[in-house]
């Protein structure tokens, strides 16, 4: 009788643990349909590739992914450790001999002489990490024609993959490419030819989503609202190839001082709102100021015609009580913007 | 805040005030669920949570397994339609339990008091 009932405890126990490995297989595919559905904010493409591969290492487990990312202009490579949740990004990734063969490749693959040219690149940015062990390139094409849009490198370290594990992968890696792909195509339509900068559309949209994001995770967020003071002069006085000229000048310099993070929108004429995450009233006054600055020192010439700009800066920090809309906040920036205009120009006024 | 919690007597209950509970929200909502000395019962109100992600499914599963080893029993209750489906579709139904509302799980598991 006692033996029966231990060997019927026996059999529980083990029916328990197969069935609860099979409702994590179920999670596990679950997740990588949660990789297809189209994020229901508008979140921007580091965002969402961070996302990505929590989501990647919820469904493949113990072993250790680098994803390398094929941009338009530059690289980079983010690096999924397991044990510490953690993920880190590179910035570009530097110009070698290896990535230049790689690049010149459209795609590569496993017979392929760069693959090892890739897994030394992704092996230099596990930084001793374990690094080691057996590694393994997987190709991310949005369609067969077209060039790779990133890689995979798997570093497993004493076992090869189960086939449920290369299953598990395959379809994570056509799900990313797609993804990458759809990203490509988005942040495409979102860019403003002359500047280089979002859209107007983009940058609102960026807004509301941190504006949530903020009110959700209580963290600061300061906008600045930037204008060109007297712009219409120098359209009327030099043309509009100066100022074309012009406004591609300060596109740039916006790009160059604002971080990854942040988002710098071209929203009207000579118009630009700066999204600024994570930033309280300090930090806000210091970019502000840098900014204001900068653009007083910069000499823009064309043909013979050398002009100095100043432009004059609305500042406001999010404050969820008060901003309950988009509007709310762009609306105190404005105002504050036009106390600027209004105390002579070429200054920072902060909403109050 | 995001949640709340209640306690009666062996019982700990989570209340979740959030339409959609994600990735973004694991580390908190796990915070949530750890249970004191003497309580046997986490019980977790979902009935405002319209869309729950993989990773939280992951987690509740992870907590209900750890829970039975220390004689400790996850319950959620108060599900909403789209939720149910997911439980239905990992069969998640079969590991956790799932009851209608509060007052079935404090009348179903709350410990007998002294006489």
């Amino acid at each position: 009788m006692e033996q029966e009932l231990a060997s019927l405890r026996r059999e529980k126990e083990l029916l328990q643990q197969r069935l609860y490995d099979s409702v994590s297989q179920n999670l596990r595919l679950l997740s990588i349909l949660e990789l297809s559905r189209p994020n229901q904010e508008v979140i921007s493409a580091e965002e969402s590739q961070a996302l990505l591969c929590r989501q990647i290492q919820e469904a493949i487990g113990a072993h250790r992914l680098v994803l390398i990312i094929a941009g338009e202009t530059q690289w980079r490579l983010l690096r999924i450790a397991k044990e510490s949740a953690k993920i880190s990004v590179t910035e570009a990734l530097p110009e070698t001999p290896d990535l230049a063969a790689i690049k010149a490749a459209s795609y590569i693959s496993g017979d392929d002489k760069s693959v090892l040219g890739l897994i030394a690149i992704a092996r230099e940015f596990m930084m001793g990490d374990s690094g080691d062990g057996r590694a393994t390139v997987f190709p991310l094409v949005g369609n067969p024609e077209a060039r790779a849009l990133g890689y995979f490198v798997l570093f497993s370290h004493d076992k090869a993959l189960s086939s449920e594990e290369l299953r598990l992968l395959e379809a994570c890696q056509k799900q990313v490419a797609q993804m990458l792909h759809v990203q490509h195509l988005y942040e495409l339509s979102n860019i403003d030819s002359l500047t280089g900068l979002f859209t107007r559309r983009y940058t609102e949209a960026k807004l509301r989503y941190e504006m949530r994001r903020s009110t959700r995770r209580h963290e600061d967020l300061a906008v600045l609202l930037l204008d060109i003071d007297f712009f219409k002069n120098i359209n009327d006085t030099y043309g509009h190839l100066l100022g074309d000229k012009t406004l591609k000048a300060v596109g740039a310099l916006l790009a160059s001082l604002v971080r990854d993070i942040d988002v710098a929108g071209r929203i009207g004429g000579e118009e630009f709102l700066l999204v600024l995450p994570g930033t309280e009233n300090a930090g806000a006054q210091l970019v502000a100021e840098r900014i204001r600055s900068r653009l007083e020192r910069m000499t823009i010439g064309e043909q013979g015609a050398n002009i100095n700009i100043t432009v004059s800066i609305g500042a406001a920090i999010f404050d969820s009580n008060r901003d309950q809309e988009i509007g709310d906040l762009l609306d105190r920036a404005d105002k504050a913007l036009y106390g600027a205009k209004a105390n002579g120009r070429n200054r920072v006024v902060f909403a109050s | 805040m995001k949640y709340s919690t209640e306690v009666i007597e062996n019982i700990k209950i989570v209340g979740c005030a959030t339409q959609r509970l994600d990735l973004y929200d694991r580390k908190d909502f796990e915070a949530e669920c750890i249970l004191n000395e003497g309580q046997t019962i986490l019980a977790i109100d979902l009935s405002q949570v319209l869309n729950i992600d993989s990773s939280i499914l992951g987690s509740l599963l992870h907590i209900g397994k750890n829970l039975s080893k220390i004689n400790a029993e996850l319950i959620v209750f108060a599900l909403q339609p789209a939720v149910i489906g997911v439980f239905k579709l990992t069969r998640l139904e079969y590991l956790i339990k799932v009851r209608k509302n509060r007052q079935q799980i404090l009348s179903e598991f709350r410990a007998p008091g002294p006489q």
